[in-house]
């Protein structure tokens, strides 16, 4: 049987109860992604997505609020290279962003335009990384 | 409201940050040492991505090119460096056989 999901990698990592959170969030995250990247949609479908998007959100605050209370998470190595000032704050998962914001339109703008597929703009990159191959330029 | 964007908002939106920040808790969970990071790095390095599993045995001899490369996990995929969408997505669907 053949699984896509990112719950094996991260399971048992973290003690309970975290792990249970996190599994839970996870497997809402890849049943969401999946969901909103069908290529044909059904009533049924747009009802598992609504759900779906409903108890995916609501799993993402508590595993910020979470987070946030019993771990002391850092900037990454990564991240404080970018400004040494953010190494030693303790950062907070950030949802107040336009993108997760906008998860909860996804089934009002299927319904209008169709599905995702069709107007993701992956299909863009793709077309972009096929044009970034070097040409002779235009004249 | 305006139109939506899997790749931009979900891919390398919400599940790259919430990616980010479950390193972040691994980092503060096995401080100084960061055995958890190690263990998170081992396990996605054991596993294969899709297209490569579909590639593997055919395209071996097959240097990468144009966009149908061969593509792995690095052995440090924590530090997230140089990753496009696609490997966002990889990161999150990784393949994985239970037989």
């Amino acid at each position: 049987m053949n699984v896509q999901c990112a719950i094996p990698v991260f399971e048992g990592l973290l003690d309970e109860p975290y792990n249970t959170v996190l599994m839970q969030l996870l497997y809402r995250a890849a049943e969401w992604h999946a969901l909103a990247k069908l290529r044909v949609h059904t009533d049924a479908t747009l009802n598992s997505l609504d759900g779906c998007t409903t108890r995916f959100g609501s799993l993402m605050r508590r595993f910020r609020d979470v987070t946030f209370a019993d771990f002391n998470t850092v900037a990454l190595p990564k991240e404080s290279r970018k400004s040494p000032s953010s190494g030693r704050k303790k950062r907070r998962l950030n949802l107040n962003t336009y993108k997760f914001h906008s998860l909860g339109d996804y089934v009002r703008t299927i319904k209008l335009f169709g599905c995702t597929d069709s107007f993701s703009t992956q299909l863009v990159s793709c077309y972009l990384s096929i044009s970034s191959i070097p040409t002779s330029p235009v004249p | 409201m305006l139109v939506v964007d899997l790749m931009h908002e979900f891919e390398i939106g919400v599940w790259k940050t919430l990616f980010t920040h479950v390193v972040r808790v691994l980092y503060a969970a096995s401080r100084p040492s960061g055995v958890l990071v190690d263990a998170l790095n081992e396990r996605y390095g054991g596993f294969t991505f899709p297209k490569a599993r579909l590639t593997q045995d055919r395209f071996r001899q097959v240097p990468t090119f144009g966009l149908d490369t061969i593509r792995r996990f690095r052995d440090n995929i924590s530090e997230m460096k140089k990753l496009a969408a696609h490997d966002y997505e990889d990161l999150l669907q990784v393949w994985q056989t239970f037989s």
